[in-house]
């Protein structure tokens, strides 16, 4: 009765604040959505300024393949400096790369000679370097596939039709080996020798792949974890860190305004235990985790990621997961003056725990003191329950490498609550 | 387990609070020293004294807030921790969710100490009636004036039907006509058996309505009992206030000095308007006596028993 009367009291307050419900509600989407299409990045919008110095078929084709795709400025300068002035002058308007197409492009193509394609971007903006590069080789994959096949097609006729005026020779020289006076046989044999060696160099030359040339070794990803797609593992990263960062917002803040009303000296000076009170925070912060479980779900599941779904270790993760935000939140409540500073300090562990949570870099690359640490802390474990309870249908029992470490965690902040709600003082 | 067997005074009357010896510290100084008082069933009983001179702190120690360094408190016969059922706490600052109506509040406090919210809101409603606020419930506090905020603090202490009300400054920045209802309702819940203990600074409105009192002066014990018994004991019973139309500096010195040698308090020196403390008529003609010996001048503005503000005051 007592615990469902303060969790009525949660709701209310909760529900009365609109700050708060836009929170539990937009933050979700809004980090699911960037994630996803930070990995799958939309080309609407990208404007490319071209200046072609060339009039060969290959630097045409380059042209119409970046027609398809993007919106297209085409430049008119005739010549290097033009161009490049040209092509600043579009990317300060609004292109996003600029790219000077050589004048002797397509010749050194045809020489079988690399051209090179020079590309201008904003290095005002750090992350457009390396995307615009990235870009540009994409789109000229297919150019490229061509020019290899162009090439290779002309080298094997070319060596075919040589191939076969050798099959002709050393027929000939076949027909007249018995009519060769002994006078000339040396120099004959050694001639036939030869040309049979250059036909032997002349027919494992029309074997060779050319792609052997441009790339003589490939690689092969392949996930250990047959039939998973990353997808479903980035989710338990994913809403591990969001769990942490809404629930650390509204956690935190959720206690300074409990203080801020002397809410703890009337629960310390009445009947209701305090567990009673750090229970019912609890339960209605794992609602929250749980309503913010459901968008992300979806959007990834919309994405295609893999699932294979364990209902029952689902529930207790997200409990677990929850319950420990929930506290970590109160603990920074307990400890700040106000609410900005709790909003402060929560803003300051939740960016933390997302840059090291391995989101956007591998922590394995870190120095090992740092990476053994971050291995350590409440998130990694939770990381590997939610793994098993979504991308492995683990049953609970076989979870235990993950639950162990976050139930002691789990006692020790209830400990630190109790203790801090204890010593408050108005 | 009950470690504090309910005592019973000679005269019959039921100790409801019980404090021996208590001491406190606060950044390593001692806060509260030795104090040790008495708290009768159904009277008021006022904690007095200057601003810092330690009667939050008590409260504060006698209902668990605060730790105790020394020292025994019972409270109705046992440690807080088991008879909290039957006390009600009304902190000094308001201490309620703006946010939720005064309704929600009542439920949510009622049920914290354990009594059905249907039960509480029936009791709030006819405190708040009481109290000058019928049809408030739902109301959010944020809505109230001062007064009202101050009002339901105290409503929301006793929505368990408490034995013992403890409140902390109840009339801190009320106006008189706030002060005068809230009075009211606290000698109407006495009359329904309620003891009640109260800090105020208010101590002409803590004589007038309190059975007894305890007067804290830094955190000691300054003076406890009714209000004559503490006048008694100070030894001020009259207060002689006189006015001199011209006076020297010197006088003044040698006049405090006689004072001194007489043990008699100059309460107020505001140089041509003098107040004493005196125990009774000799003191005043011997004041007199100096006063026409060094042909001074004067006018007797009035010579009354003190009240406790002036008790207090002298004791400074």
């Amino acid at each position: 009765m007592k615990i469902v009367e303060l969790l009525k009291k949660e709701y209310i307050l909760f529900k009365n604040n609109k700050k708060q419900l836009a929170i539990t509600i937009l933050l979700p989407l809004f980090f699911s959505l960037i994630y996803l299409f930070m990995f799958s990045l939309s080309e609407t919008g990208f404007k490319v300024a071209i200046c072609n110095l060339d009039n060969g078929i290959y630097s045409g084709e380059f042209i119409t393949t970046m027609q398809n795709e993007v919106e297209t400025e085409l430049l008119t300068a005739n010549n290097a400096t033009g161009c490049s002035i040209q092509i600043k002058d579009s990317i300060m308007k609004g292109a996003l790369i600029g790219i000077i197409v050589d004048p002797d492009f397509s010749e050194k193509i045809e020489s079988y000679r690399q051209p090179v394609l020079t590309i201008y971007f904003d290095n005002s903006k750090p992350n457009l370097g390396f995307f615009s590069q990235t870009y540009v080789n994409n789109r000229i994959n297919s150019l490229s596939t061509q020019v290899l096949r162009d090439s290779e097609e002309k080298i094997k006729s070319a060596t075919f039709k040589i191939e076969n005026d050798l099959d002709s020779t050393i027929g000939i020289l076949e027909l007249i080996n018995f009519s060769i006076p002994d006078i000339i046989r040396n120099p004959y044999d050694q001639l036939y020798t030869n040309i049979q060696y250059y036909k032997g160099n002349i027919s494992n030359l029309n074997r060779i792949d050319l792609e052997f040339l441009v790339n003589p070794i490939s690689t092969q990803l392949v996930g250990v974890f047959e039939g998973r797609n990353s997808g479903g593992f980035s989710f338990s990263v994913l809403y591990t860190v969001l769990n942490l960062f809404v629930l650390l917002l509204l956690s935190s803040v959720s206690m300074v305004y409990d203080k801020r009303n002397n809410f703890l000296t009337r629960l310390k000076t009445s009947t209701t235990p305090i567990i009673y009170y750090i229970i019912s925070k609890i339960v209605f912060f794992s609602i929250i985790g749980a309503l913010i479980f459901i968008p992300s779900f979806l959007v990834f599941l919309f994405k295609d990621a893999y699932f294979s779904v364990n209902y029952a270790t689902l529930i207790i993760s997200i409990i677990t997961i929850s319950s420990i935000s929930t506290l970590l939140g109160s603990i920074i409540g307990l400890t700040s003056n106000d609410e900005s500073s709790s909003i402060m300090v929560s803003l300051f562990v939740g960016l933390t725990f997302m840059l090291i949570s391995g989101l956007f870099y591998p922590v394995e690359l870190l120095p090992q003191l740092i990476s053994t640490s971050l291995n350590a802390l409440p998130t990694s474990f939770e990381f590997k329950l939610l793994n098993y309870a979504l991308v492995f249908n683990s049953g609970i029992s076989s979870t235990t490498a993950a639950i162990v470490p976050l139930i002691i965690y789990l006692g020790l902040f209830i400990a630190v609550n109790y203790l801090l709600i204890s010593k408050q003082h108005d | 387990m009950n470690i504090f067997p309910k005592k019973q005074e000679e005269t019959g009357r039921e100790k409801v609070i019980i404090v021996e010896n208590v001491s406190n510290k606060y950044n390593d100084e001692f806060f509260l020293k030795n104090i040790s008082f008495v708290v009768y069933k159904g009277e008021i009983f006022s904690i007095i004294g200057l601003s810092g001179s330690g009667k939050s702190t008590l409260l504060k120690t006698i209902v668990g807030l605060e730790k105790k360094l020394g020292g025994t408190i019972s409270v109705l016969g046992n440690n807080i921790f088991f008879t909290r059922k039957m006390v009600g706490f009304s902190p000094q600052q308001d201490s309620f969710f703006s946010d939720l109506s005064i309704s929600q509040n009542m439920e949510l406090f009622s049920s914290m100490n354990g009594v059905s919210y249907k039960t509480g809101k029936e009791l709030g409603k006819e405190y708040l009636k009481m109290l000058g606020m019928e049809g408030f419930d739902e109301k959010k506090p944020k809505e109230l004036s001062g007064g009202q905020k101050k009002r339901l603090n105290i409503i929301l202490s006793c929505l368990h039907s408490p034995k013992l009300l403890i409140l902390d400054e109840p009339f801190a920045a009320l106006d008189y006509y706030n002060r005068r209802i809230l009075w009211d309702f606290l000698i109407s819940l006495k009359n329904r058996g309620i003891t009640i203990v109260l800090t105020t600074h208010l101590l002409n409105e803590a004589q007038e309505y309190s059975s007894r009192v305890l007067v804290l002066k830094n955190g000691k014990k300054f003076g406890y009992g009714t209000f004559n018994e503490i006048k008694e004991k100070i030894g001020f019973n009259y207060l002689l206030h006189i006015k001199m139309s011209h006076v020297a500096n010197s006088f003044i010195d040698s006049l405090t000095h006689f004072c001194m040698l007489k043990k008699i308090r100059i309460v107020y020196n505001l140089k041509k308007e003098l107040l004493f403390a005196v125990a009774g008529g000799e003191d005043k003609s011997t004041i007199e006596g100096f006063m026409k010996r060094n042909n001074q001048e004067f006018t007797e503005v009035e010579f009354r028993p003190p009240n406790l503000d002036e008790v207090i005051l002298a004791s400074r």
